[in-house]
């Protein structure tokens, strides 16, 4: 699907990728029950559930990025597009945590 | 004209078009998604007054993951097929796609529809009760001895492309709220009309034909009928202005104003949620300060007594279990799951101890709390094994702040819940659309090139896998956190 190399196309490599797609989605499948059920787990305190949860979200994301979309074999102009789309949504997280914080007025530097 | 490398690689980008294409189409919807997901944390963060507690039913969140990753599944296995030349594998396969993608719209409309009917009233302390007007009961505001309509009549204002901010006067909506007597009416030159929406439409074209001493029609004008009997109306609360009524009188949207006497605006609802986060400080960190800032809480005094018995007990339970785990130094106040579980407490016998028994109590305002029986064999079973019902209370108008459906008006939460699952939701329609057309048409594009088909198909699925990304994310933070 990514690459345009021939073997790419064979029947072998097709049926074969066939496969990896139905492990991989059961492997999604598991990965959800487990986000649900790791919110009833006592891990401490509530911050450690959260943590957990969006690691798990963070790797199922992974999976269909690197299997389903197959950026795991995607050329390079591909990867340069997404590190700037990456930069830019660091951006708008940072934009939220300037509502929280004024670099401005604050004292960053101690006088003391 | 042929449209170059729609099969073949560019030679200086290594890619066939569309696939650039795509991919830079993903990274401006990654964005805007990421725009938005930062708006959540930052709501969710320093919200603006107690975040709502677990309104969204995890099942079907939970299901509709499942869904979006087996009709993820099934566009790859789409995509293997026409690569393999297997033209009527692939039809089979996007059909199912297809199908998750309606399953998927449907369940979210099963949540948009119980979103839409479940209510939160804020009473004037700031205390809060959440639930559904029972069947049959839902909010009315009920006027009888109405004797006098007043119609409002404005020319006809077609605003900016057909659409005016301004309304064009009285309409005949407001015979369709009449439940006892006869729309008879007496004009004001003595005619008596029986109205309806003709009869309503000719007498204000007919008023509206006439002109000023300068011969210029006028811009605003009312005619004032007389009931020749006394009518009864019966109105929902979205006809009219906001709390536009009194005693004697009430305002349509339509500025059509009915005069008589406010039989009643009580509101029913069947409570499953207490919320008195609201009548403490956020900050708070005397746990005793907090419980007795709510002993004398609105919510009380309309579901009874017993209600507090029950709240105390079961504060004093969450204490005990916290401590037991926690040990007595650390700060109840400082674990927002203790100030949630405790102070924003459950009136169902299934998510509290304490509604195995339902009380059944009379308040000094009259209020009354009842148990709403079960119908149903299922129900009663239910009942018997430790108590179904939510309390059914009574509220006066007088004692609501502010009320509404769990829609964006509501909060912070819902306005940020809809927005997220609503654009969602737009791009699965979208991506299904995309792919309907691919399953209905692909046919002559896959006999003249089937590796243009494939890639097409692929282009689709791509769009399809990141509708499914952002679900992967939108799924714990809204439902789980």
């Amino acid at each position: 699907m990514s690459h345009d190399h021939h073997d790419h196309d064979s029947p072998e490599y097709l049926k074969k990728q066939s496969k990896i797609i139905w492990i991989v989605g059961g492997i999604l499948f598991v990965a959800t029950g487990i986000t649900v059920g790791v919110m009833d787990l006592d891990l401490g305190s509530r911050s450690m559930n959260i943590a957990f949860g969006m690691l798990i979200a963070t790797i199922k994301a992974s999976l269909v990025m690197l299997i389903f979309m197959h950026l795991k074999n995607e050329r390079g102009l591909i990867y340069k597009f997404l590190s700037f789309t990456i930069v830019f949504v660091i951006g708008l997280f940072v934009l939220s945590y300037l509502g929280f914080i004024d670099p401005l007025h604050s004292n960053l530097i101690s006088t003391k | 004209m042929e449209i170059p490398y729609t099969v073949k690689a560019r030679p200086d980008t290594g890619l066939w078009n569309a696939k650039i294409g795509i991919w830079l189409f993903l990274a401006s919807e990654v964005m805007l998604f990421g725009g938005l997901f930062s708006s959540y944390i930052f709501l969710r963060i320093a919200p603006e007054g107690p975040w709502p507690v677990q309104v969204l039913t995890v099942g079907w969140g939970f299901l509709n993951t499942l869904v979006l990753i087996f009709s993820s599944v099934t566009v790859l296995q789409a995509w293997v097929a026409l690569k393999m030349r297997k033209y009527n594998h692939f039809r089979v396969w996007m059909v199912l796609t297809i199908l998750c993608a309606c399953g998927f719209m449907a369940i979210k409309s099963v949540e948009y529809y119980d979103k839409f009917h479940h209510y939160g009233i804020l009473l004037q302390d700031g205390s809060n009760l959440e639930g559904h007007f029972p069947k049959g009961k839902e909010y009315k505001i009920k006027f009888s001895d109405v004797k006098t309509v007043t119609l409002a009549v404005r020319p006809n204002d077609k605003g900016l492309f057909g659409l005016s901010i301004f309304h064009n006067g009285s309409d005949a909506d407001f015979l369709s709220y009449i439940v006892e007597g006869k729309p008879e009416f007496k004009t004001p030159d003595g005619t008596i009309l029986t109205l309806d929406k003709i009869t309503l439409k000719e007498l204000l074209h007919k008023e509206l034909g006439k002109k000023d001493k300068d011969g210029k029609p006028a811009p605003e004008s009312y005619i004032k009928l007389e009931a020749t009997n006394p009518l009864r109306f019966v109105i929902p609360p979205s006809k009219l202005f906001d709390n536009a009524y009194n005693a004697s009188k009430a305002t349509f949207r339509d500025s059509t104003v009915i005069e008589g006497k406010l039989e009643s605006d009580q509101m029913h609802l069947e409570c499953d949620r207490v919320d008195l986060r609201r009548l403490f400080d956020a900050e708070e960190k005397s746990d005793e300060k907090a419980l007795a800032s709510v002993q004398n809480a609105d919510v009380w005094r309309i579901l009874g007594e017993e209600w507090k018995t029950k709240f105390n007990a079961h504060h004093d339970k969450v204490l005990k279990e916290f401590k037991d785990k926690n040990g007595e130094k650390r700060n109840p106040m400082t674990s927002s799951d203790y100030v949630r579980h405790v102070y924003a407490m459950k009136l169902d016998a299934h998510g509290s101890e304490h509604s195995s028994v339902v009380p059944a109590a009379t308040n000094n305002g009259g209020h009354k709390a009842q148990e709403h029986a079960p119908k149903d064999d299922h129900a009663e079973h239910a009942t018997a094994a430790g108590g179904h019902g939510h309390p059914e209370v009574t509220i006066e108008k007088k004692d609501v702040k502010f009320y509404s459906n769990f829609t964006p008006k509501y909060g912070n939460y819902f306005a940020i819940y809809f927005t997220l699952t609503g654009l969602h939701g737009l791009h699965v329609i979208a991506g299904a659309l995309v792919l309907t057309y691919f399953l209905l048409f692909g046919k002559k594009l896959y006999d003249k090139d089937p590796e243009h088909m494939a890639n097409r198909v692929e282009v689709g699925g791509l769009f399809w896998h990141f509708v499914d990304l952002v679900w992967i994310f939108l799924f714990p933070l809204l439902y789980l956190l």
